[in-house]
């Protein structure tokens, strides 16, 4: 069989059906979710279980990072970092750990988010593969996505390298964004940037990452049998040491520039970047100096389209595309809104009890 | 000697001339009746189409069948399906693995399938996106585009494929003057799985293990065989429609005959075994009694036909005088029926100065006539006149069981079908595959119908022979335990009239060369995919039955090769055509196995020279052996049963004690000693069935999947076939009957 390769056509009306379809499904997706978590539970998409810090952030930019407005040597503005665990109510639990910046002291408004998670790539890639992993959870007694796992194994290997089992501190965890972003600076060249939060003690080594028993089956997120962490016990610690020293992080940018007929696989989130041709340099220091009390974190919403003109997000054109997960995130702002709104009219959610309700999924 | 004493020159004109006259008879289809398929047949009533509402209602099939194929054949030309792969960059592919689904293999994977990803728009348009083969662990891996398939939207519906390769295309023109002639593999369409397109979402969508039914070892059956649960439905090949035309319409003048009988029969109609042998068309036998009576019965015709005919039997020196040699039937361990003569045979020979055969005597153990009690034996020569006769039938009988269990249904049915698995298996890429499918091709199919028909409890060996179907499963296990490939010769000529001993000679020799031209132009490729021969060896050896030696011969030879006890054989036995007793034999999974492995070896490396060298010559030889018995192997022994086992009286499987003093050594006209009516009618259907095959020749090459140099070589020996009685175009290319 002699196979002669061809390249496929695709027509504007196609093109134009792509992104309908795109539109459609992160409207409906963002809506369903305001309706189910933000409004009827008052909860977050993900990432509920978490801690809402607050402190500074100083820019120290390396130089050869091209200029761009918003990047100013020096200059130190307010910072809150919420940090999170997903999607779980216990801390021993395996599970993604997160970080989420906001340079302001607003509980939404700000110029610059951003959300950052453990482990350099991720469970999906695109907005249609997010979509098939929310419809595979199929979550009980901690253990979840065992279907999703075995039809996708870039799912499973975004598992092991993502999720983290009883880290000593979220303070000496690596945080990144794994979805790039664009980079336009003063020079107007079209750039695209991933970003990445790490101790600020180079030293410190990683903790949490997980073992040969749970890299064999990232499904079974269950605490160890005979745990004795409390299920509250890494945002205990972060609480605990905030009370003695503050806790900083280098912020971290990775940047490339764009080329002509670009690889599509640049921008695939499952896929890093080569660190010695783009290597991460410095942006600058998030110093953190004080706990946030439950409600405020509760109310800290950070959303991508809180970034400067130049840094936002990559257009994407379908749901196949990778740029598509910004899309959607960008397009689920009503979802923080329903929770707010939510908040307002059943009160705020109670605080995460410290009781013997293991391997939960809900709050009780 | 027999008082008809005949010139052997004489004799052999008359053969000829009957040969000739019985070659134009032929048999012509004139009833409605129609044939479903060939494991529909049966001796006692096969499932003929016959009612008029029920040829009505298979012709209205028939119709749709045609209507349906002309609908799927204007499909196929409005939209065809484009091999070309539409593709812009990788970006998505679908994973698997494939491994066999019997609970004992379900770990053993299926190397190199052939893979196909392909897409069914909302236009009806196919497209193909990806295809591969799978690994030498079964993984397949089929990168493609997810933008073709959801370009426009109007991808509908997404489709693995599945392919096995089963046959090959010869393209007769030199390429690259690397060979004359070249094969290409045809792989057909094994399975499809629908995939959704939703769940391909970008990155690898892996489909899991997918176990497949293909090619699986029975479990209920220490012999190698293959499972096939319904023949219509599940058979891992099929008949192609010329050969069900060629059996309806050779066969069904056949079955209506017999029909017939069985009807008079139960309806208790006068009927003689002579009746029933008229109805059928003449065989050689009657023809040449009809030219000279008591001819067929001669000690020249006797001799003749039991190294020269379907017997083709192998003969070993007698210890003492080499001038005489030994033929010997031993039945007396295989549990038998008690009113059957089923005796122990002890055949002596001897070659006189023409060349010819001539028998010396008969020694017949065990009980010759009702109601004996003592063991008796009895030594009978050409001087004891219808005694003496009577032996030769006896002796005939046995031999014609005794081809047709050992040398037709296990040497070369049973034989062949444990390598066709084998290679069904394990081979796709590697050209072996060429040479070896168009031989092994339906050999499963039909051994599963013999089971039914013939091996089984409700079968006609058990119901018209001696033997009971303990005694024939015993019979078939010992007899595949003597089967190897490995050193293999075909058997020797004794005599410059030993006919048949040359012509295997003349086609082995013609197979030795074929294969040695054939592995000159594909060495490298042979090498290349020597994991293929690697597995198609394991699966071979794991799977075959332990090694026999009787009991006489390992007190005789000092050896026994199911005890890791090789022994070199004294000069009386005759080692060719029989298994290497001087090799140990391979010892798998706690037992001696019969067959020796082709290769142990994974990979083949041209830096060991002599071990790279051993290895190809043993798969030469193990191709030549494989070939040779699928083909000239059972050609001899099935093309031959209607001349030696077609007549009643002269021979049939199954002989009784019967009721008078002489018991088995009374006249041939006895009825009581002769089988039943029913027996008889059924016989003549076997022995017509078998003979009358129709399709599948060497030489014919009806699916053009022979290779031509093998067909040009046995053309360049046509005259010396000739003179040895062989037609070449009737040399089956396929154990298929």
């Amino acid at each position: 069989m002699k196979t002669i390769i061809r390249k496929p056509k695709k027509s504007t009306i196609g093109r134009l059906i792509d992104r309908i379809e795109l539109f459609f499904v992160a409207h409906l997706f963002g809506m369903a979710i305001a309706i189910t978590m933000g409004l009827m539970t008052r909860e977050r998409m993900s990432h509920n279980n978490g801690i809402a810090a607050k402190g500074t952030f100083t820019f120290d930019i390396d130089p050869t990072i091209p200029t761009h407005p918003f990047l100013q040597q020096g200059k130190v503005l307010p910072c809150q970092v919420r940090h999170a665990m997903a999607t779980f109510y216990d801390d021993a639990m395996a599970t993604i750990r997160s970080l989420s910046i906001k340079l302001s002291d607003q509980s939404f408004q700000s110029p610059f988010d951003m959300n950052l998670n453990t482990g350099s790539i991720t469970l999906f890639w695109n907005a249609a593969s997010f979509l098939k992993l929310a419809k595979m959870r199929r979550q009980k007694w901690g253990i979840e996505y065992q279907d999703y796992y075995k039809k996708y194994p870039i799912g499973k290997a975004g598992a092991i390298e993502t999720l983290r089992r009883n880290p000593t501190s979220f303070s000496n965890l690596t945080y990144y964004s794994k979805t790039p972003f664009n980079f336009i600076g003063d020079d107007g060249v079209q750039r695209y940037a991933k970003y990445r939060a790490i101790p600020f003690d180079l030293s410190v080594k990683e903790s949490g990452i997980i073992e040969e028993r749970d890299r064999l089956e990232p499904e079974n997120q269950r605490i160890i049998p005979g745990e004795t962490r409390n299920r509250n016990y890494l945002k205990n610690e972060l609480a605990d040491r905030l009370k003695n020293q503050p806790v900083k992080y280098w912020y971290q940018i990775q940047i490339r520039d764009a080329q002509e007929n670009e690889d599509q696989s640049i921008f695939n989130c499952c896929i890093d970047w080569d660190e010695n041709e783009f290597p991460w340099r410095n942006l600058g220091v998030i110093t953190l100096n004080e706990v946030l009390d439950w409600d405020s974190s509760n109310k800290l919403g950070f959303g991508v389209v809180n970034m400067p003109k130049g840094l936002g997000c990559i257009p994407a054109e379908s749901i196949y595309d990778y740029n598509s997960l910004n899309y959607m995130r960008a397009k689920t702002e009503i979802a923080r809104k329903a929770r707010l709104l939510a908040y307002k009219l059943f009160g705020m959610p109670k605080e995460i009890p410290e009781n013997e309700n293991r391997n939960s999924s809900t709050i009780e | 000697m027999t008082k008809n004493a005949f010139d052997f020159e004489e004799m052999f004109r008359i053969q000829a001339e009957c040969e000739q006259k019985l070659a134009k008879q032929t048999v012509k289809k004139t009833s409605r009746h129609q044939l479903k398929s060939v494991h529909h047949l049966s001796d006692r009533g096969s499932k003929l189409v016959s009612h008029p509402i029920a040829l009505l209602a298979e012709y209205m099939y028939f119709l749709y069948e045609k209507l349906r194929d002309y609908y799927l054949s204007a499909l196929a030309r409005f939209f065809p399906r484009n091999e070309h792969i539409f593709l812009n960059s990788i970006n998505s592919s679908v994973i698997g693995r494939l491994t066999f689904s019997d609970k004992k293999d379900y770990h053993t994977p299926i190397h190199h399938m052939h893979v196909e990803l392909w897409a069914k728009t909302r236009l009806w348009q196919w497209i193909k996106l990806s295809e591969a083969d799978t690994d030498t662990e079964g993984y397949f891996e089929l990168p493609f585009d997810m933008s073709v398939i959801h370009r426009n939207r109007i991808a509908k519906k997404i489709r693995l494929e599945i392919y096995h390769t089963n046959s090959h295309h010869f393209n007769e023109h030199p390429i690259e003057n690397t060979a004359e002639y070249r094969a290409e593999r045809l792989n057909s369409l094994f399975k499809t799985i629908k995939i959704n397109k939703s769940d391909l979402t970008g990155m690898s969508y892996n489909m899991g293990t997918i176990p497949l039914f293909y090619w699986e070892y029975r479990h209920d059956t220490a012999l190698p065989r293959v499972v096939i649960k319904d023949h219509d439905l599940d058979a891992p090949q099929k008949y192609p429609k010329e050969r069900l035309d060629a059996i309806a319409t050779q066969f069904i003048p056949i079955e209506l005959i017999t029909r017939k009988h069985l009807l008079r029969i139960k309806r208790g109609k006068k009927l003689t075994i002579e009746d029933i042998q008229a109805d059928y068309p003449e065989n050689l036998t009657v023809a040449m009694e009809k030219m000279k009576p008591g001819i067929t019965r001669s000690d020249q015709w006797f001799a003749d036909r039991m190294v020269n005919g379907m017997y083709a039997s192998t003969l070993d020196v007698d210890p003492e005088n080499p001038n005489f040699y030994w033929l010997y039937y031993h039945w007396s361990s295989y549990d038998h029926k008690p009113d059957y003569a089923f005796n122990d045979i002890s055949m002596k020979f001897s070659i006189n100065d023409k060349g010819y055969f001539l028998p010396e005597s008969i020694t017949l153990k065990g009980p010759i006539s009702p109601g004996a009690k003592a063991p008796s034996k009895i030594t009978l020569t050409p001087n004891d006149g219808q005694k003496w006769d009577a032996a030769k039938r006896v002796a005939r009988v046995s031999g014609g069981i005794l081809t047709e269990v050992d040398k037709h249904f296990t040497e070369t049915h049973l034989n062949t079908e444990q390598y066709a698995i084998a290679a069904y298996r394990n081979i796709r890429r590697n050209p072996i595959g060429s040479i070896l499918f168009p031989h092994l091709r339906n050999v499963v199919l039909i051994n599963h119908t013999a089971d039914e028909i013939l091996i089984n409890e409700s079968g006609y060996i058990n119901r018209a022979t001696a033997l009971t179907p303990a005694g024939i499963s015993k019979r078939v296990y010992d007899v595949l335990g003597t089967l190897d490939w490995k050193n293999w010769k075909p058997m020797k000529p004794l005599s410059d009239k030993h006919r048949y001993a040359h012509a295997a000679n003349l086609f082995y020799n013609i197979l030795e060369d074929y294969i040695d031209e054939f592995f000159v132009s594909y060495e490298d490729e042979i090498v290349h995919e020597w994991h293929e021969i690697y597995t198609f060896s394991q699966d071979l050896v794991e799977n075959a039955v332990e090694p026999f030696l009787c009991k006489h011969l390992q007190k005789e030879l000092q050896a026994n090769p199911n005890a890791g006890k090789p022994a070199q054989p004294p000069s009386w036995y005759t080692t060719e055509n029989r298994m290497d007793l001087n090799l140990e034999r391979p010892f798998v999974s706690d037992s001696y196995k019969a067959v020796s492995h082709i290769t142990t070896q994974p990979d083949l490396d041209k830096n060991k020279p002599e071990e790279y060298t051993a290895e190809l010559n043993a798969l030469k030889k193990a191709c030549a052996y494989i070939i040779f018995n699928a083909t000239f192997g059972h050609y001899w022994a099935n093309s031959k049963q209607y001349d030696d086992i077609g007549e009643i009286r002269y021979s049939s499987l199954g002989i009784r004690l019967g009721t008078e003093p002489d018991g088995v050594l009374g006249s041939e006209d006895d009825d009581s000693i002769a089988p039943d009516l029913t027996i008889s009618t059924q016989m003549m259907w076997w022995s017509n069935m078998l003979s009358k095959t129709g399709y599948g020749y060497i030489m014919r090459n009806e699916q053009g999947d022979i290779n031509p140099l093998l067909i040009k070589k046995i053309k360049e020996k046509e005259s010396e076939f000739k003179a040895l009685g062989v037609d070449i175009y009737a040399i089956q290319s396929e154990t298929n009957i």
